[in-house]
């Protein structure tokens, strides 16, 4: 009778990590352009979560994982703007508002509404985004690009810097989620 | 008037070299880890362990960790790989450093490697889904 009950939460267990895809090498890429100069930061250990069975979907970003190409802008990024060693991480904790218009089991490119709750740099605000979702050979793919406006995460940017980056921050997220096995 | 040329052409020079030098500081390329030690080495399992109990000194450093290849991510620009195992959910996520993709080209998941880079995050929540994990950044195999 305990084997019977242990085989049926293990069989709960594994329908439960059948419905769930997830990547830690997802990939966000920010873009401050201004006509004195373009800023780009690439952060390619992004972690990622998607159950397909109820929408929910979570991002979660290492902010020190934002690499530049040149160590200066690394340094200010860290240090000034967004204090990394304080506020080591960015979230998103949300979901797929049209789930039912996504066809999982079948190829194909969808339209995902995604709403949920995005933090940046401890400042927590209601989001809400129109994004698509890629199915593929068994891998799913969520793409996305949206705007920040620095100020609206209490961002600051110094005053003798203030025309070399943008007010409001382009980001674009590529993350390539497999099955939990 | 020799002599108002003379230290005319020294603060041109003064200036232009102090205009090299704020314009080598300002676009000084972030550091190439593939020619220095690291600090430690660790083989995954170890690694985990160790960040079960301890995870102290250890962001901001080289290390290096040998371990399988469970999951590669290329791009047109990038390649970033999983060390890891099968059985857990815990894994070191490695972005390579784009100055040494092209050392990688051959790699294949499921084969092992021995690679270095600098810790950018210790994230350890084993009741998350997404288990420990040891970020790492500017990867390069780590050659002895």
């Amino acid at each position: 009778m305990k084997n019977f009950f242990l085989i049926l939460l293990l069989i709960g267990a594994l329908q439960s990590n059948a419905q769930m895809y997830l990547t830690k090498t997802g990939k966000i890429t920010f873009t401050s352009k201004t006509p004195l100069e373009t800023i780009e930061g690439v952060n390619k250990s992004v972690g990622s979560l998607l159950d397909i069975k109820n929408g929910r979907l979570e991002f979660i970003v290492q902010i020190k994982s934002f690499v530049f190409d040149r160590q200066l802008l690394q340094e200010h990024f860290n240090e000034n703007y967004m204090e990394s060693n304080k506020i080591p991480r960015a979230t998103f904790k949300g979901s797929v508002t049209n789930l039912a218009a996504i066809n999982f089991a079948k190829d194909g490119e969808y339209k995902a509404d995604v709403a949920g709750t995005m933090n940046i740099h401890n400042v927590s605000k209601e989001v809400k985004n129109t994004g698509k979702i890629i199915v593929k050979g068994g891998m799913i793919t969520l793409l996305c690009d949206f705007s920040v406006v620095l100020a609206d995460y209490n961002i600051s940017i110094p005053g003798a810097v203030k025309d070399k980056i943008s007010k409001d921050v382009k980001v674009a997220v590529n993350c390539v989620l497999s099955q939990v096995k | 008037m020799n002599q108002k040329l003379k230290y005319l052409l020294i603060a041109v020079a003064v200036i232009l070299i102090a205009a090299v030098l704020v314009w080598k500081f300002v676009n000084k390329p972030t550091t190439d880890y593939a020619g220095q030690k690291p600090e430690m080495s660790y083989s995954f399992a170890e690694l985990m362990k160790k960040i079960e109990t301890d995870t102290s000194n250890m962001k901001d450093k080289l290390i290096a960790v040998n371990g399988n290849i469970t999951k590669i991510t290329k791009d047109s620009n990038s390649v970033r790989l999983e060390i890891g195992s099968d059985t857990i959910m815990s894994s070191v996520t490695c972005d390579i450093d784009a100055r040494y993709i092209k050392e990688l080209a051959n790699i294949s998941e499921g084969t092992p490697i021995d690679i270095k880079g600098i810790v950018s995050e210790v994230t350890v929540d084993p009741e998350s889904s997404f288990g420990n994990t040891v970020a790492l950044i500017y990867c390069s195999l780590n050659k002895k």
